[in-house]
């Protein structure tokens, strides 16, 4: 029928419609709500029917053409050309669908693919990473409960991402602190939170009196200094009160800005990043002082967080596996300064008299 | 710009075909070019060359189905209307040589046909036969080549990392074999004059190799300090060869050796020791679990805690994993690039990290190229003994420190000025390690040379602490003479020391 019509007509004239997404003149017709060329009209078909989303590699300003940015390109879909997404029809077929969308929803189910036009950008690793929802995480690993926690990695990682989440609520930056009073008010607060988190703890059962006892000691350690370094590289709040402080005290504090606070400020965790990181760092301090029961629940509490990690990078984020490596390995010899710094906060703590 | 034409003018005369073809003639001039694979009437540009339906058509297939061909004849058969299907591959091979690019092909597409047809088929071949490659979700669409290409273009980099840490490894475990032949006919030479030849021969057929069983325990504070000193001495020359180091300015370069020293001391033994009984040092002698107390008290002191621990948290994940070698020095190269080390400037962090990060990516690289299926675990287990080794390295620094301060035994000058950080050692630190850092001097590439000046600077600064035999003092004349500029600095060593002491 289209064919007869312009066979009617021998010389084009110049006022033959234009795609409004692509600029070209070729096939223009209604599709999806909107007058389109029948390429631009497949290209949304499919973005919409397989669930695909696109990110720009620049600022999403591209302009015209139709290979250029496929973010862009539907983006003027449905803003410039007006089409609609519930007027595409669910694909029946499913023989044809391919292969890697299929693998993607094995993964994920029927969350939708995330595909940036370079698959390996560096540049854009925080909008990458910020994709991620906030409140929900993989169920995908229902046979993969540990027989000693007897919990899944993914609800273990979310138990962790409660505790910071509920630190939110209460929060005291330890780093703005000048005076032994503050850090004892903050010391004795912490020291009722890290019972309560140690009373759940997944594991916990299987422990005894002592090694709970020293758990708890930890668990105190990070909710003090860990997050609130976290915490801090995007907190506003500089106190100007000059009147008395500790000398040791600003050292130390000093020292927990220069090493952990300037390597956080970089990374950039996320919450699940940062709530991984603040596990690693309780389990691996506990390991080197416990018994033989600790150290196998701390070794399982380990392999958890960090399947649940990598479980994590895999669905939400468009990192490729090397990345992940870089990314886990990071966060792992972060550790690292952790021991220094809860050495010398118990020598800070004994010159200062706490009980610890 | 011209390529974007050309595709386009391909998907228009591709829907044009599909949608009518008896009107195709009428529409569209057949183009004057032929098909510059087989010579027959072209269509247009199809994936960047002049072709026919047939070739086009051919060609896709032979990519989505990723299908290999075998020529029956000498790979030179004509190609031409007439016979372009008597064989597949040389057909093919003429498509990638007249330039057909298979990154062309629309990997995304609707599968050519209708809907009808696909469902006839139990699984179409454009889903099932797709390139393993290209699965990974976060391809852009470019094509397996393309993958391939991003591949090739890691593992060259990941191998150039390890080789060179395994390269200078090598050349430090051929150095400390040589000297410790040197030392174990000196040690037994100097010993009872009975069956002083069975000694010597003795000596010099165990100290052949390295890595011989050792053959007896460690019983001597000697034993101790001369392994440490000459372990630390070999690792200043194997820092001088990781990548920014010699970049770095002295101060920072003093803080990186001093954060990683103690965790050389712990890692090179423990490395060597086959199971979680023993830990064996360089000098053939092995520390056991129980029987420390076979040293003498100062140095059963400095140790006993130390060996269970290095068994159990380094020796022990270290067998259970079964570590390469390849691995093992990613692990030195992990422990001693440390950007968070106190005192080191921005700059230096920024450089660290960086080389840090490469040490990384080669290390997962090569584990994901050993064993793929298990490759996270694995890594994460490796990356997991940095922080076991940097808690160690706090019991081993508080060791030496009450050592010392109490005035149990008699520390090192040079593992003071390496691991400790006290006060009255800060003025000291700072002269020995610049000039062991300023020395030229490099491991030579056979390992057969004589011993190197920093080497007899150290050996020097033993004498306050050791009562030398007839030999070694003989042995230390000679540098001496050759070295008058280092002879001084050693003698301000040893005044410091006296004064000290």
């Amino acid at each position: 029928m289209k064919l007869s019509t312009s066979l009617e007509m021998p010389f084009r004239e110049s006022t033959d419609p234009i795609c409004s997404v692509c600029n070209f003149s070729s096939l223009i017709a209604p599709h999806f709500g909107g007058l389109v060329c029948s390429a631009c009209a497949s290209f949304f078909r499919r973005t919409v029917a397989l669930n695909i989303h696109y990110l720009c590699k620049k600022d999403n300003q591209c302009k015209g053409m139709r290979k250029n940015c496929r973010a862009c390109r539907f983006e003027s879909c449905v803003k410039i050309a007006g089409m609609k997404r519930s007027l595409v029809k669910e694909r029946k077929n499913l023989n044809n669908i391919p292969l890697y969308i299929l693998n993607r929803r094995n993964e994920t189910g029927n969350q939708g693919v995330v595909r940036a036009f370079v698959s390996s950008n560096q540049n854009r690793l925080e909008n990458r990473l910020s994709l991620s929802p906030l409140t929900e995480l993989p169920i995908n690993d229902e046979m993969d409960v540990s027989k000693i926690l007897k919990t899944t990695p993914s609800s273990l990682l979310k138990y962790y991402v409660e505790q910071v989440s509920h630190g939110k609520q209460f929060y005291m930056n330890t780093l703005n602190i000048r005076t032994k009073e503050e850090l004892f008010e903050i010391v004795s607060y912490q020291s009722k939170v890290a019972a309560e988190t140690c009373r759940t703890c997944p594991g916990v059962d299987l422990l005894d009196n002592r090694d709970i006892l020293i758990l708890r000691k930890y668990f105190q350690f990070s909710n003090i200094w860990i997050e609130s370094t976290w915490k801090y590289w995007f907190s506003n709040d500089f106190s100007n009160d000059t009147e008395k402080f500790d000398i040791k005290l600003m050292e130390f504090i000093g020292q927990v800005k220069s090493t952990l606070l300037i390597s956080l400020s970089r990374l950039k965790f996320n919450i699940f990043e940062f709530t991984a990181f603040k596990a690693i760092c309780i389990w691996k301090l506990v390991y080197h002082e416990t018994s033989r029961a600790m150290k196998i629940v701390a070794q399982e509490h380990y392999e958890g967080v960090t399947k649940a990690l990598i479980s994590y990078y895999q669905t939400y984020t468009l990192l490729d596996s090397m990345e992940i490596a870089i990314r886990v390995g990071e966060i792992t010899l972060l550790v690292s300064s952790v021991f220094q710094m809860y050495h010398d906060m118990a020598k800070l703590y004994l010159h200062m008299g706490l009980p610890f | 710009m011209d390529y974007f034409l050309d595709a386009s003018k391909h998907i228009q005369l591709n829907q044009i075909d599909e949608e009518s073809s008896d009107d195709f003639m009428d529409l569209v001039d057949p183009l004057a070019e032929p098909c510059a694979v087989c010579g027959d009437k072209s269509t247009g540009t199809h994936y960047g060359v002049i072709s026919c339906n047939g070739c086009k058509g051919f060609f896709r297939r032979t990519v989505l189905r990723d299908q290999k061909f075998t020529c029956r004849f000498n790979k030179r058969c004509v190609i031409d209307k007439n016979f372009r299907c008597a064989c597949r591959y040389c057909r093919f091979q003429k498509c990638v040589q007249v330039g057909m690019k298979r990154e062309a092909i629309q990997f995304e597409r609707d599968p050519v046909g209708s809907p009808t047809s696909g469902a006839s088929l139990n699984g179409t071949p454009f889903k099932k036969d797709r390139s393993p490659g290209y699965e990974n979700g976060n391809s852009n669409g470019v094509g397996s080549n393309g993958m391939g290409q991003e591949n090739m273009r890691t593992v060259p980099q990941s191998s150039s990392v390890i080789d060179a840490l395994m390269e200078m490894e090598a050349r430090v475990n051929q150095e400390m074999c040589n000297r410790y032949r040197r030392s174990q006919i000196f040690a037994n030479g100097s010993g009872g004059s009975n069956g002083n030849d069975t000694d010597i021969q003795q000596g010099s057929d165990s100290g052949a190799s390295a890595f011989a069983p050792p053959n007896r325990p460690c019983t001597t504070e000697v034993d101790l300090n001369e392994i440490s000193r000459t372990t630390l001495l070999l690792m200043v020359e194997w820092a001088k060869t990781i990548n920014p180091f010699m970049d770095l300015s002295m101060e920072d370069k003093i803080i990186l050796l001093k954060n990683y020293a103690p965790q050389h001391l712990i890692l090179m033994p423990a490395f060597r020791s086959p199971d979680t009984t023993r830990v064996c040092l360089f000098n053939n002698t092995y520390m056991t679990r129980d029987n420390n107390t076979d040293l003498n008290g100062f140095a059963a002191f400095k140790t006993s805690n130390i060996t269970p621990r290095v068994l159990d948290e380094i020796v022990w994940p270290m067998r259970q994993l079964q570590m390469r070698e390849q691995e093992f020095v990613c692990l030195k190269a992990l422990a001693f690039l440390h950007p968070e080390a106190k005192g080191l400037s921005n700059s230096s962090q920024i450089m660290i990290r960086d080389a840090r990060n490469r040490v990384l990516k080669a290390l997962y690289a090569f584990i994901l190229d050993q064993m793929p299926d298990d490759a996270p675990t694995r890594y994460g287990n490796i990356l997991l003994l940095a922080p076991a080794l940097k808690a160690l390295t706090q019991l081993l620094i508080e060791n030496m420190t009450l050592t010392k301060f109490f005035g149990l035994a008699e520390v090192d000058s040079l593992l003071s000025e390496f691991i400790l950080d006290d006060i009255n050692d800060h003025s000291t630190a700072p002269v020995s390690l610049q000039q062991h850092l300023s020395s030229p001097t490099t491991l030579p590439t056979n390992g057969v040379s004589p011993l190197n000046p920093a080497g007899s600077v150290g050996s020097v600064s033993s004498v306050s602490g050791i009562t030398p035999t007839g030999m070694l003092s003989a042995t230390l004349a000679a540098p001496l003479a050759i070295h008058p500029l280092q002879s001084q600095d050693s003698i301000l060593n040893s005044e410091q020391n006296n004064h000290m002491l």
